[in-house]
């Protein structure tokens, strides 16, 4: 068995294991309501973490998600206020938003070369601060708008049973794994992950990689900040804090290793689930948020870690197994 | 002499001193009150203080490091001497106590962040941030998520707000903690060996520096500015809680990028870091003279941060341009390449 698989069965056992810790030890856990709410719940980070793993995989990071899902949400939501702007429109201003902040952050760093971390972040300040510009104010004072466009807040709705957002998620996870594994596209973007230099000999063009994993991560993240508002109604301005993090956390449990060139989609699909399966089960022992900060911030350090040593074993068994044959 | 002045102003340090000289004069002009004695002062208190966590990442950046946790760090530090202070009703003993275990958690803060990066070799802004969330959620922890407020004039009220010969005790420390940092940096085997793992950390452990070791205390350093820095702004505001200091990491990167900075690592020095913290100190309590809400502070850092750099991009690339005859450019060197293949 490959690496790769193992490296995946790793991330399904443990969440398999914590769904039947949480099923035997609580007993509001293993009903449908509760699985469709944590699916639901899931797919706000999980389709972030979709758009994040892409950038990862390139090789880079994006800490402006957050941002980025904060400004999309308002955008949204001063749209939808009112019944003047049809649904498809306002849905559509949204994703936009998304990618026209991601065009902004390729731009960015493919023009001035900074560090990609620095400059995501730097962004996100700006995209929040974009969005406080952007939210409506009455007498000057910031003022939460409900959404009033009927055919916007079906998008919140459900389908047999499962919220639309989900089912999304889960389709637009199908598209993401034939991008990463069947198609050009997918094979450059994992070896601009693995070593951009080389890459960029054999012919890939690293700008264009990079810009368009900014583009897909801005896209994504303007598809849950639509998604949320459609299912809440209203947002505030503190849409999307942290979820650049949890995105990442996600990310780094499900196997897509920072730096690049390893993971893919159904990690970080699985990532997302477990992370939500976690804080879930959490609440439901009735430990403090503060918790899971700490929680969080461990669950990365962690996963980073055992990632670095489970590399540089596969590497050595690999080595042992070439010098092996040839003798 | 037209030509020096010209020379000057085309120079990083004209720039720099360019756009420090247009901020003020637009402040002069927009808002008098800006000038008077207690906004300055008020200025300084802030600059000390962002100053003192600036000097630490600077050893970070230095190392081509970051430390994305000082917001955290440095609200876990004031909650830490607030609560010891605190509970032991304000005695001497109670201040003393808070201070050192502060410190020891700083350090052992810092040390898992140099650890993590050298021994394990995880990215710093990974490991940072994750430690970021850990140290947020510890603040929450030991304070139940609400402020500590604190009505005692004694020694916890004197480290933020006592004024020896009529100068701010926190300017004073900052005062001496750059000079010291300055020192180390520039004058000590262990500062210029900081400067050869920022250039190439590879090359310099085979030349016998001791890479790991110099790498975590410079981390431990950075941790430590930040609690110290944590503990003074409490105690110049007389509350702690997770909102303390939320906008540091915003303040000290943008005055490490407005310090002409490499974040790359091997370049830099104090009167730079000085520099971007007076910058970005100036900035910010223009902010709040003409009226702008707080909640836009991040939003003007993150278009200096970007401007910054995009400045930085140009007049490098126009004195590359005039540097040509000298160097091969890039195209040359492509074309010598691809001619050797």
């Amino acid at each position: 068995m490959s690496s790769r698989n193992v490296r995946k069965l790793i991330s399904v056992g443990l969440l398999v294991i914590l769904a039947i810790i949480f099923a035997a030890t609580t007993e509001s856990f293993f009903n449908s309501r509760n699985i469709i709410l944590l699916l639901r719940e899931s797919s706000y980070v999980g389709l972030i973490a979709l758009g994040m793993a892409f950038v990862i995989i390139g090789g880079g990071i994006d800490l402006s998600a957050g941002g980025i899902v904060c400004l999309s949400a308002v955008v949204c939501s001063r749209l939808a206020a009112t019944n003047d702007v049809p649904a498809i429109f306002v849905i559509l201003a949204g994703i936009l938003t998304g990618m026209v902040c991601g065009a902004i952050n390729a731009l960015i760093n493919n023009k001035l070369h900074l560090t990609e971390f620095v400059a995501t972040l730097a962004s996100g300040f700006v995209y929040t601060g974009l969005a406080l510009i952007v939210a409506y104010r009455e007498n000057g004072r910031l003022v939460t708008q409900a959404v009033k466009n009927k055919g916007f807040l079906l998008l919140g709705d459900k389908i047999f049973g499962i919220h639309i957002m989900t089912l999304t998620w889960i389709v637009l996870m199908i598209v993401l794994m034939i991008i990463l594994y069947k198609t050009r596209f997918g094979l450059h973007t994992y070896a601009q992950g693995s070593n951009a230099k080389s890459a960029q000999m054999s012919g890939v063009n690293n700008a264009m990689i990079k810009a368009s994993g900014f583009i897909i991560c801005g896209f994504f993240c303007g598809l849950a900040a639509t998604f949320t508002l459609a299912y809440q109604g209203a947002v505030s301005l503190a849409t999307g804090t942290g979820m650049e993090f949890q995105a990442i956390a996600a990310c780094v449990v499900g196997g897509v290793v920072l730096g690049g060139g390893q993971g893919d989609a159904l990690g970080a699909f699985v990532g997302a689930l477990f992370l939500t399966l976690i804080m879930n089960g959490l609440y439901k022992y009735g430990i403090p948020t503060a918790y899971q900060y700490i929680l969080q911030g461990g669950i990365i350090l962690l996963a980073t870690s055992f990632d670095a040593q489970f590399n540089k074993f596969t590497e050595r068994r690999l080595s042992a197994a070439s010098t092996g044959s040839s003798t | 002499m037209s030509n020096k002045v010209t020379k000057f102003f085309g120079s990083p340090w004209g720039q720099r001193v360019s756009l420090l000289i247009i901020v003020i004069l637009v402040m002069i002009l927009f808002q008098p009150k800006f000038f008077s004695l207690d906004n300055v002062s008020s200025i300084l208190l802030a600059i000390a203080i962002y100053g003192i966590m600036v000097c630490g990442m600077l050893f970070v950046v230095i190392i081509g490091g970051i430390d994305l946790s000082i917001a955290s760090a440095a609200a876990l530090g004031g909650s830490i001497l607030s609560i010891f202070a605190k509970g032991s009703g304000y005695t001497v003993e109670g201040f003393i106590t808070g201070f050192v275990v502060a410190i020891v958690v700083a350090i052992l803060v810092g040390l898992i962040h140099g650890v993590m990066c050298t021994i394990f070799g995880l990215p710093a802004f990974v490991v940072t941030l994750a430690t970021q969330y850990v140290l947020l959620g510890a603040v929450l922890v030991v304070t139940n998520g609400a402020y500590i407020y604190h009505s005692d004039f004694g020694v916890f009220y004197m480290l933020g707000n006592a004024r020896p010969l009529g100068i701010p005790l926190p300017i004073i420390i900052f005062l001496i903690y750059t000079a010291i940092s300055a020192f180390v940096l520039g004058c000590t085997t262990y500062g210029r060996s900081l400067y050869c793992i920022g250039g190439n950390p590879v090359a310099s452990g085979l030349v016998g520096i001791k890479t790991k070791i110099n790498t975590i205390i410079a981390y431990i350093f950075c941790s430590v500015s930040a609690f110290f820095g944590g503990m003074i702004l409490v105690s110049m505001n007389m509350m702690a809680g997770a909102a303390t200091a939320s906008n540091a990491i915003g303040s000290v990167l943008t005055a490490i990028i407005v310090g002409g900075i490499n974040l790359a690592g091997g370049e830099g020095g104090i009167p730079g870091a000085i520099f971007g913290a007076l910058l970005v100190g100036i900035i910010n309590n223009a902010l709040i003279l003409l009226g702008v809400p707080s909640d836009y502070q991040k939003f003007v850092q993150g278009v200096i941060i970007i401007g910054a750099i995009a400045l930085n991009v140009y007049t490098s690339r126009r004195s590359e341009n005039m540097k040509t005859p000298l160097k091969p450019s890039k195209k040359t060197l492509d074309s010598a390449q691809s001619a050797k293949l």
